[in-house]
Protein backbone atom coordinates (compact mmCIF):
# COMPACT_ATOMS: atom_id res chain seq x y z
CA UNK A 1 0.00 0.00 0.00
CA UNK A 2 1.33 3.39 -0.94
CA UNK A 3 1.96 5.89 1.87
CA UNK A 4 -0.84 8.18 0.74
CA UNK A 5 -3.22 5.21 0.58
CA UNK A 6 -2.16 4.21 4.08
CA UNK A 7 -2.81 7.74 5.31
CA UNK A 8 -6.18 7.73 3.59
CA UNK A 9 -7.12 4.44 5.25
CA UNK A 10 -5.99 5.77 8.64
CA UNK A 11 -8.18 8.86 8.25
CA UNK A 12 -11.11 6.80 6.99
CA UNK A 13 -10.79 4.36 9.88
CA UNK A 14 -10.74 7.02 12.60
CA UNK A 15 -13.56 8.95 10.97
CA UNK A 16 -15.97 6.07 10.51
CA UNK A 17 -15.04 3.32 12.99
CA UNK A 18 -17.30 4.60 15.83
CA UNK A 19 -20.38 4.84 13.63
CA UNK A 20 -19.77 1.46 12.03
CA UNK A 21 -19.21 -0.12 15.42
CA UNK A 22 -22.46 1.45 16.63
CA UNK A 23 -24.25 -0.02 13.63
CA UNK A 24 -22.80 -3.48 14.21
CA UNK A 25 -23.72 -3.41 17.89
CA UNK A 26 -27.25 -2.23 17.03
CA UNK A 27 -27.71 -4.99 14.45
CA UNK A 28 -26.58 -7.59 16.96
CA UNK A 29 -28.96 -6.13 19.54
CA UNK A 30 -31.86 -6.22 17.10
CA UNK A 31 -31.09 -9.90 16.52
CA UNK A 32 -31.32 -10.56 20.26
CA UNK A 33 -27.62 -10.76 21.04
CA UNK A 34 -26.63 -9.54 24.48
CA UNK A 35 -24.50 -6.64 23.32
CA UNK A 36 -22.53 -6.56 26.57
CA UNK A 37 -21.24 -10.04 25.72
CA UNK A 38 -20.73 -9.66 21.98
CA UNK A 39 -18.78 -6.41 21.69
CA UNK A 40 -15.79 -8.32 20.33
CA UNK A 41 -17.98 -9.84 17.62
CA UNK A 42 -19.29 -6.40 16.67
CA UNK A 43 -15.76 -5.05 16.51
CA UNK A 44 -14.64 -7.96 14.35
CA UNK A 45 -17.41 -7.30 11.84
CA UNK A 46 -16.12 -3.74 11.54
CA UNK A 47 -12.48 -4.84 11.36
CA UNK A 48 -13.34 -7.20 8.52
CA UNK A 49 -15.13 -4.33 6.79
CA UNK A 50 -12.01 -2.20 6.95
CA UNK A 51 -9.89 -5.13 5.87
CA UNK A 52 -12.00 -5.38 2.73
CA UNK A 53 -11.72 -1.61 2.36
CA UNK A 54 -7.93 -1.81 2.63
CA UNK A 55 -7.91 -3.94 -0.52
CA UNK A 56 -10.07 -1.41 -2.36
CA UNK A 57 -8.37 1.78 -1.27
CA UNK A 58 -8.05 2.99 -4.84
CA UNK A 59 -11.81 2.60 -5.32
CA UNK A 60 -12.59 4.34 -2.07
CA UNK A 61 -10.29 7.27 -2.74
CA UNK A 62 -12.27 8.03 -5.87
CA UNK A 63 -15.67 7.33 -4.30
CA UNK A 64 -17.96 10.29 -3.54
CA UNK A 65 -19.20 8.68 -0.33
CA UNK A 66 -16.62 6.34 1.26
CA UNK A 67 -18.57 6.29 4.53
CA UNK A 68 -21.61 5.05 2.68
CA UNK A 69 -19.53 2.43 0.94
CA UNK A 70 -18.31 1.20 4.32
CA UNK A 71 -21.82 1.12 5.75
CA UNK A 72 -23.12 -0.99 2.88
CA UNK A 73 -20.10 -3.28 3.17
CA UNK A 74 -20.78 -3.76 6.88
CA UNK A 75 -24.39 -4.59 6.11
CA UNK A 76 -23.35 -7.34 3.73
CA UNK A 77 -20.75 -8.59 6.21
CA UNK A 78 -23.48 -8.92 8.82
CA UNK A 79 -25.72 -10.78 6.41
CA UNK A 80 -22.85 -13.14 5.61
CA UNK A 81 -22.38 -13.69 9.35
CA UNK A 82 -26.06 -14.58 9.54
CA UNK A 83 -25.79 -16.91 6.55
CA UNK A 84 -22.78 -18.71 8.02
CA UNK A 85 -24.50 -19.14 11.36
CA UNK A 86 -27.62 -20.51 9.70
CA UNK A 87 -25.61 -22.83 7.48
CA UNK A 88 -23.77 -24.20 10.52
CA UNK A 89 -27.06 -25.03 12.16
CA UNK A 90 -28.41 -26.97 9.22
CA UNK A 91 -26.54 -30.11 10.13
CA UNK A 92 -25.47 -29.84 13.70
CA UNK A 93 -27.39 -29.88 16.96
CA UNK A 94 -25.97 -30.51 20.38
CA UNK A 95 -27.38 -33.83 21.40
CA UNK A 96 -27.02 -33.07 25.09
CA UNK A 97 -30.08 -30.81 24.98
CA UNK A 98 -32.35 -33.69 24.07
CA UNK A 99 -34.21 -35.68 26.72
CA UNK A 100 -33.83 -39.40 26.28
CA UNK A 101 -37.52 -39.98 25.68
CA UNK A 102 -37.77 -37.49 22.84
CA UNK A 103 -39.04 -38.73 19.53
CA UNK A 104 -36.61 -38.94 16.67
CA UNK A 105 -37.52 -35.87 14.63
CA UNK A 106 -36.62 -37.78 11.51
CA UNK A 107 -39.51 -40.12 11.97
CA UNK A 108 -42.93 -40.11 13.51
CA UNK A 109 -42.14 -43.07 15.75
CA UNK A 110 -40.60 -42.97 19.20
CA UNK A 111 -37.66 -45.29 18.99
CA UNK A 112 -34.77 -46.22 21.19
CA UNK A 113 -32.88 -46.93 18.00
CA UNK A 114 -33.10 -43.29 17.00
CA UNK A 115 -31.17 -42.44 20.13
CA UNK A 116 -28.49 -44.89 19.08
CA UNK A 117 -28.39 -43.33 15.62
CA UNK A 118 -27.76 -39.94 17.16
CA UNK A 119 -24.93 -41.30 19.22
CA UNK A 120 -23.47 -43.06 16.23
CA UNK A 121 -23.24 -39.81 14.32
CA UNK A 122 -21.86 -38.03 17.35
CA UNK A 123 -19.12 -40.62 17.70
CA UNK A 124 -18.37 -40.39 13.99
CA UNK A 125 -17.94 -36.65 14.18
CA UNK A 126 -15.81 -36.86 17.29
CA UNK A 127 -13.59 -39.39 15.53
CA UNK A 128 -13.36 -37.19 12.46
CA UNK A 129 -12.66 -33.82 14.08
CA UNK A 130 -9.58 -33.29 16.14
CA UNK A 131 -10.10 -31.86 19.63
CA UNK A 132 -8.65 -28.55 18.41
CA UNK A 133 -11.03 -28.44 15.44
CA UNK A 134 -13.97 -29.29 17.66
CA UNK A 135 -13.00 -26.56 20.08
CA UNK A 136 -12.66 -23.97 17.32
CA UNK A 137 -15.97 -24.93 15.75
CA UNK A 138 -17.81 -24.75 19.05
CA UNK A 139 -16.28 -21.38 19.88
CA UNK A 140 -16.76 -19.55 16.60
CA UNK A 141 -19.59 -21.35 14.79
CA UNK A 142 -21.82 -22.24 17.71
CA UNK A 143 -21.01 -19.70 20.42
CA UNK A 144 -20.17 -16.75 18.12
CA UNK A 145 -16.83 -15.99 19.72
CA UNK A 146 -14.81 -13.68 17.49
CA UNK A 147 -12.00 -15.15 15.41
CA UNK A 148 -9.59 -12.90 17.28
CA UNK A 149 -10.60 -14.31 20.66
CA UNK A 150 -10.55 -17.87 19.32
CA UNK A 151 -7.18 -17.35 17.64
CA UNK A 152 -5.71 -15.92 20.81
CA UNK A 153 -6.91 -18.90 22.81
CA UNK A 154 -5.63 -21.41 20.29
CA UNK A 155 -2.34 -19.62 19.66
CA UNK A 156 -2.94 -19.11 15.95
CA UNK A 157 -3.53 -16.12 13.70
CA UNK A 158 -6.98 -14.83 12.83
CA UNK A 159 -6.57 -15.87 9.22
CA UNK A 160 -5.42 -19.33 10.24
CA UNK A 161 -8.55 -19.57 12.38
CA UNK A 162 -10.69 -18.47 9.44
CA UNK A 163 -9.10 -20.95 7.04
CA UNK A 164 -9.31 -23.75 9.57
CA UNK A 165 -13.00 -23.06 10.13
CA UNK A 166 -13.64 -23.12 6.38
CA UNK A 167 -11.97 -26.51 6.18
CA UNK A 168 -13.96 -27.83 9.14
CA UNK A 169 -17.20 -26.70 7.57
CA UNK A 170 -16.31 -28.36 4.28
CA UNK A 171 -15.31 -31.57 6.08
CA UNK A 172 -18.59 -31.65 7.96
CA UNK A 173 -20.56 -31.06 4.77
CA UNK A 174 -18.79 -33.99 3.13
CA UNK A 175 -19.06 -36.17 6.22
CA UNK A 176 -22.76 -35.62 6.78
CA UNK A 177 -23.88 -35.51 3.17
CA UNK A 178 -26.75 -37.95 2.56
CA UNK B 1 -24.17 16.63 12.11
CA UNK B 2 -24.38 19.55 9.70
CA UNK B 3 -27.28 21.91 10.27
CA UNK B 4 -28.89 21.36 6.89
CA UNK B 5 -28.82 17.58 7.18
CA UNK B 6 -30.05 17.85 10.76
CA UNK B 7 -33.14 19.63 9.47
CA UNK B 8 -33.63 17.15 6.67
CA UNK B 9 -33.59 14.21 9.07
CA UNK B 10 -35.39 15.93 11.96
CA UNK B 11 -38.43 13.71 11.30
CA UNK B 12 -36.44 10.72 12.55
CA UNK B 13 -36.35 12.24 16.00
CA UNK B 14 -40.14 12.11 16.14
CA UNK B 15 -40.31 8.41 15.38
CA UNK B 16 -40.47 5.87 18.17
CA UNK B 17 -37.41 3.79 19.00
CA UNK B 18 -39.21 0.70 17.84
CA UNK B 19 -40.05 2.27 14.53
CA UNK B 20 -36.44 3.30 14.01
CA UNK B 21 -35.28 -0.22 14.82
CA UNK B 22 -37.77 -1.61 12.31
CA UNK B 23 -36.29 0.70 9.71
CA UNK B 24 -32.81 -0.61 10.45
CA UNK B 25 -34.00 -4.18 10.06
CA UNK B 26 -35.78 -3.34 6.83
CA UNK B 27 -32.60 -1.76 5.51
CA UNK B 28 -30.70 -4.92 6.36
CA UNK B 29 -33.10 -6.90 4.19
CA UNK B 30 -32.58 -4.54 1.25
CA UNK B 31 -30.18 -6.31 -1.11
CA UNK B 32 -30.24 -3.69 -3.80
CA UNK B 33 -26.94 -2.21 -2.67
CA UNK B 34 -28.50 1.24 -2.50
CA UNK B 35 -26.64 3.61 -0.27
CA UNK B 36 -28.97 4.40 2.61
CA UNK B 37 -26.05 5.38 4.81
CA UNK B 38 -27.22 8.94 5.45
CA UNK B 39 -30.53 7.79 6.89
CA UNK B 40 -28.87 4.97 8.80
CA UNK B 41 -26.25 7.26 10.31
CA UNK B 42 -28.97 9.61 11.53
CA UNK B 43 -31.10 6.79 12.90
CA UNK B 44 -28.10 5.46 14.83
CA UNK B 45 -27.41 8.93 16.20
CA UNK B 46 -31.00 9.30 17.41
CA UNK B 47 -30.90 5.85 19.02
CA UNK B 48 -27.57 6.61 20.65
CA UNK B 49 -28.96 9.79 22.18
CA UNK B 50 -31.94 7.87 23.57
CA UNK B 51 -29.87 5.09 25.09
CA UNK B 52 -30.30 5.15 28.89
CA UNK B 53 -27.40 2.79 29.60
CA UNK B 54 -25.05 3.21 26.68
CA UNK B 55 -22.18 0.83 26.16
CA UNK B 56 -18.70 2.34 26.46
CA UNK B 57 -17.53 4.04 23.29
CA UNK B 58 -15.01 1.95 21.39
CA UNK B 59 -11.35 2.80 21.73
CA UNK B 60 -10.69 3.65 18.09
CA UNK B 61 -6.94 4.02 18.55
CA UNK B 62 -6.65 0.60 20.15
CA UNK B 63 -8.93 -0.88 17.50
CA UNK B 64 -6.67 0.59 14.80
CA UNK B 65 -3.61 -0.99 16.42
CA UNK B 66 -5.38 -4.33 16.56
CA UNK B 67 -6.45 -3.89 12.94
CA UNK B 68 -2.86 -3.37 11.87
CA UNK B 69 -1.54 -6.16 14.08
CA UNK B 70 -4.12 -8.90 13.52
CA UNK B 71 -6.25 -8.16 10.45
CA UNK B 72 -4.32 -6.03 7.98
CA UNK B 73 -1.52 -8.56 7.52
CA UNK B 74 0.00 -10.17 4.42
CA UNK B 75 -1.60 -13.47 5.47
CA UNK B 76 -5.02 -11.89 5.13
CA UNK B 77 -4.49 -10.62 1.61
CA UNK B 78 -7.42 -11.68 -0.58
CA UNK B 79 -9.22 -13.16 2.42
CA UNK B 80 -12.30 -12.10 4.34
CA UNK B 81 -13.88 -13.37 7.51
CA UNK B 82 -17.31 -12.59 6.07
CA UNK B 83 -16.95 -12.43 2.26
CA UNK B 84 -19.46 -10.16 0.61
CA UNK B 85 -20.46 -9.51 -2.95
CA UNK B 86 -17.98 -7.66 -5.13
CA UNK B 87 -20.74 -5.51 -6.52
CA UNK B 88 -21.97 -4.18 -3.20
CA UNK B 89 -20.32 -0.82 -3.71
CA UNK B 90 -23.02 1.81 -3.71
CA UNK B 91 -23.58 4.09 -6.62
CA UNK B 92 -22.94 7.79 -6.04
CA UNK B 93 -25.84 9.56 -4.34
CA UNK B 94 -27.26 12.97 -5.00
CA UNK B 95 -27.52 15.38 -2.08
CA UNK B 96 -29.60 13.98 0.76
CA UNK B 97 -33.31 14.54 0.43
CA UNK B 98 -36.06 14.31 2.96
CA UNK B 99 -37.44 10.88 2.28
CA UNK B 100 -38.44 7.97 4.40
CA UNK B 101 -37.05 4.58 3.64
CA UNK B 102 -39.65 2.90 1.48
CA UNK B 103 -41.12 0.15 3.61
CA UNK B 104 -44.36 -0.79 1.91
CA UNK B 105 -44.41 -4.28 3.37
CA UNK B 106 -43.67 -3.04 6.89
CA UNK B 107 -46.37 -0.38 6.81
CA UNK B 108 -48.89 -2.87 5.46
CA UNK B 109 -47.97 -5.29 8.23
CA UNK B 110 -48.37 -2.58 10.86
CA UNK B 111 -51.79 -1.66 9.51
CA UNK B 112 -52.86 -5.30 9.57
CA UNK B 113 -51.65 -5.71 13.15
CA UNK B 114 -53.51 -2.58 14.24
CA UNK B 115 -56.64 -3.74 12.46
CA UNK B 116 -56.38 -7.19 14.01
CA UNK B 117 -56.05 -5.80 17.51
CA UNK B 118 -59.03 -3.50 16.97
CA UNK B 119 -61.08 -6.48 15.78
CA UNK B 120 -59.95 -8.53 18.77
CA UNK B 121 -61.04 -5.80 21.14
CA UNK B 122 -64.38 -5.52 19.39
CA UNK B 123 -64.90 -9.28 19.68
CA UNK B 124 -64.00 -9.17 23.36
CA UNK B 125 -66.54 -6.45 23.98
CA UNK B 126 -69.18 -8.41 22.07
CA UNK B 127 -68.46 -11.59 23.99
CA UNK B 128 -68.60 -9.77 27.31
CA UNK B 129 -71.93 -8.20 26.37
CA UNK B 130 -73.33 -11.64 25.53
CA UNK B 131 -72.57 -12.91 28.99
CA UNK B 132 -69.15 -14.55 28.65
CA UNK B 133 -66.78 -13.47 31.40
CA UNK B 134 -64.04 -12.49 28.99
CA UNK B 135 -62.60 -9.85 31.25
CA UNK B 136 -62.77 -12.17 34.21
CA UNK B 137 -59.68 -13.90 32.93
CA UNK B 138 -56.35 -12.39 33.72
CA UNK B 139 -55.22 -10.19 30.87
CA UNK B 140 -52.04 -8.20 30.68
CA UNK B 141 -49.99 -6.54 28.00
CA UNK B 142 -46.31 -6.79 27.40
CA UNK B 143 -44.52 -4.74 24.79
CA UNK B 144 -45.48 -7.10 22.03
CA UNK B 145 -47.71 -9.90 23.25
CA UNK B 146 -51.18 -9.97 24.74
CA UNK B 147 -51.28 -12.62 27.42
CA UNK B 148 -54.45 -14.33 28.52
CA UNK B 149 -54.36 -16.45 31.58
CA UNK B 150 -56.53 -17.88 34.26
CA UNK B 151 -55.98 -19.75 37.43
CA UNK B 152 -56.02 -22.99 35.41
CA UNK B 153 -53.92 -21.88 32.47
CA UNK B 154 -51.02 -19.55 31.89
CA UNK B 155 -47.80 -19.01 33.74
CA UNK B 156 -49.73 -18.27 36.93
CA UNK B 157 -51.09 -21.81 37.05
CA UNK B 158 -50.21 -23.82 40.12
CA UNK B 159 -48.36 -26.49 38.14
CA UNK B 160 -46.25 -24.01 36.21
CA UNK B 161 -45.37 -22.17 39.40
CA UNK B 162 -44.33 -25.52 40.84
CA UNK B 163 -42.13 -26.05 37.75
CA UNK B 164 -40.49 -22.69 38.39
CA UNK B 165 -39.95 -23.58 42.04
CA UNK B 166 -38.30 -26.87 41.06
CA UNK B 167 -35.90 -24.96 38.84
CA UNK B 168 -34.95 -22.66 41.69
CA UNK B 169 -34.59 -25.53 44.15
CA UNK B 170 -32.12 -27.16 41.77
CA UNK B 171 -29.99 -24.04 41.24
CA UNK B 172 -31.51 -23.18 37.87
CA UNK B 173 -32.58 -19.58 37.41
CA UNK B 174 -36.20 -18.96 36.44
CA UNK B 175 -35.01 -16.97 33.46
CA UNK B 176 -34.47 -20.30 31.73
CA UNK B 177 -38.21 -20.97 31.78
CA UNK B 178 -40.49 -19.42 29.17
CA UNK B 179 -42.66 -16.65 30.57
CA UNK B 180 -45.24 -17.36 27.87
CA UNK B 181 -46.89 -20.39 26.42
CA UNK B 182 -50.17 -20.82 24.48
CA UNK B 183 -53.01 -19.72 26.68
CA UNK B 184 -55.15 -22.72 25.88
CA UNK B 185 -52.51 -25.15 27.12
CA UNK B 186 -53.07 -26.91 30.42
CA UNK B 187 -49.89 -27.53 32.43
CA UNK B 188 -49.42 -30.94 33.98
CA UNK B 189 -47.48 -31.83 37.07
CA UNK B 190 -43.77 -31.14 36.65
CA UNK B 191 -41.29 -33.94 37.25
CA UNK B 192 -37.64 -33.99 38.26
CA UNK B 193 -35.13 -36.74 37.61
CA UNK B 194 -31.71 -37.06 39.14
CA UNK B 195 -28.76 -38.94 37.74
CA UNK B 196 -25.04 -38.99 38.46
CA UNK B 197 -24.41 -36.36 35.81
CA UNK B 198 -27.52 -34.25 35.57
CA UNK B 199 -30.74 -32.93 37.02
CA UNK B 200 -33.63 -32.91 34.55
CA UNK B 201 -36.83 -30.97 35.18
CA UNK B 202 -39.72 -31.45 32.81
CA UNK B 203 -43.26 -30.20 32.45
CA UNK B 204 -45.83 -31.32 29.90
CA UNK B 205 -48.81 -29.45 28.55
CA UNK B 206 -52.00 -30.61 26.88
CA UNK B 207 -53.88 -28.67 24.23
CA UNK B 208 -57.28 -29.65 22.95
CA UNK B 209 -57.07 -30.83 19.31
CA UNK B 210 -53.29 -30.27 19.18
CA UNK B 211 -52.02 -32.92 21.51
CA UNK B 212 -49.23 -31.94 23.81
CA UNK B 213 -45.92 -30.22 24.17
CA UNK B 214 -43.12 -30.33 26.70
CA UNK B 215 -40.40 -28.21 28.27
CA UNK B 216 -37.29 -29.85 29.64
CA UNK B 217 -34.43 -28.08 31.43
CA UNK B 218 -31.29 -30.00 32.31
CA UNK B 219 -28.47 -28.89 34.58
CA UNK B 220 -25.35 -30.91 34.01
CA UNK B 221 -23.47 -31.38 37.25
CA UNK B 222 -20.13 -31.78 35.56
CA UNK B 223 -19.17 -30.38 32.14
CA UNK B 224 -16.82 -33.31 31.68
CA UNK B 225 -19.81 -35.62 31.99
CA UNK B 226 -21.69 -33.73 29.32
CA UNK B 227 -22.91 -36.09 26.67
CA UNK B 228 -22.48 -33.76 23.80
CA UNK B 229 -22.52 -34.71 20.23
CA UNK B 230 -23.98 -33.98 16.89
CA UNK B 231 -26.41 -35.58 14.59
CA UNK B 232 -27.38 -34.94 11.07
CA UNK B 233 -30.69 -33.25 10.52
CA UNK B 234 -32.92 -33.05 7.58
CA UNK B 235 -31.76 -29.99 5.68
CA UNK B 236 -35.18 -28.56 5.15
CA UNK B 237 -36.32 -28.75 8.72
CA UNK B 238 -33.57 -27.13 10.75
CA UNK B 239 -33.47 -23.48 11.57
CA UNK B 240 -31.15 -21.52 13.75
CA UNK B 241 -33.03 -19.02 15.87
CA UNK B 242 -31.10 -16.41 17.79
CA UNK B 243 -32.78 -14.94 20.84
CA UNK B 244 -31.32 -13.16 23.83
CA UNK B 245 -27.84 -14.18 22.80
CA UNK B 246 -28.70 -17.86 22.64
CA UNK B 247 -28.73 -19.98 19.56
CA UNK B 248 -31.72 -22.25 19.48
CA UNK B 249 -31.86 -24.96 16.85
CA UNK B 250 -35.40 -25.54 15.68
CA UNK B 251 -36.30 -28.54 13.61
CA UNK B 252 -39.55 -30.09 12.68
CA UNK B 253 -41.13 -33.11 11.13
CA UNK B 254 -44.67 -33.69 10.00
CA UNK B 255 -46.25 -33.74 13.41
CA UNK B 256 -44.06 -31.82 15.79
CA UNK B 257 -41.49 -29.11 16.21
CA UNK B 258 -38.51 -29.06 18.54
CA UNK B 259 -36.20 -26.31 19.75
CA UNK B 260 -33.06 -26.97 21.70
CA UNK B 261 -30.24 -24.95 23.26
CA UNK B 262 -27.27 -25.60 25.50
CA UNK B 263 -24.30 -23.70 26.90
CA UNK B 264 -22.47 -26.75 28.18
CA UNK B 265 -23.84 -26.49 31.72
CA UNK B 266 -27.52 -26.06 31.01
CA UNK B 267 -29.64 -27.51 28.26
CA UNK B 268 -33.18 -26.68 27.33
CA UNK B 269 -35.65 -28.26 24.96
CA UNK B 270 -39.17 -27.36 23.94
CA UNK B 271 -40.97 -29.83 21.72
CA UNK B 272 -44.35 -31.16 20.70
CA UNK B 273 -47.49 -30.03 18.90
CA UNK B 274 -46.61 -26.36 18.63
CA UNK B 275 -46.51 -24.03 15.69
CA UNK B 276 -43.22 -22.48 14.70
CA UNK B 277 -44.54 -19.09 15.73
CA UNK B 278 -45.56 -20.34 19.15
CA UNK B 279 -42.26 -22.03 19.83
CA UNK B 280 -40.38 -18.89 18.81
CA UNK B 281 -42.61 -16.78 21.03
CA UNK B 282 -41.83 -19.12 23.92
CA UNK B 283 -38.12 -18.82 23.18
CA UNK B 284 -38.35 -15.03 23.05
CA UNK B 285 -40.14 -15.03 26.40
CA UNK B 286 -37.15 -16.56 28.16
CA UNK B 287 -35.69 -14.18 30.69
CA UNK B 288 -39.11 -12.75 31.44
CA UNK B 289 -39.03 -13.85 35.06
Amino acid sequence: MLPEESDFLFQLYHQHFPALYGHAITLLKLHNFDTALFQELAQELVQDTFHTASEKVDVLKAHPNPGGWLMVALKFKFKEFQRQAYSDSQRLVLISALPRDMADPRSDVNSCQSDMEFRGDAALIRQHLSPEDLELFEMVALNHVSHREAAEKLGITIWASQKRLERIRKDLRDLLAP
Amino acid sequence: MEENTREIYAYLDRLSTRRLEEMLLADLEDDSGRDTSQVIFHILEVLRQRETTPLPSPDTDRAWEEFQQFYNTPEGRGQALYPCREDHAPTPLPAPKCSLLRLPVLWKTLRIVAATMALLLALMMGAQASGLNVFGTLAYWTDEILHWGSEQTGIQSKNYQQFLNLLTENDIQKKHAPSWYPSEAIAGNPTVQYSDSAVSIKISFSIADSGSFHINVVRHTSPSELESGFFEKDYDSVEQYLSHGRTFYIFSNVNSVMATWTDGNLSESIWGGLSLDDIKTMIDSLGGF
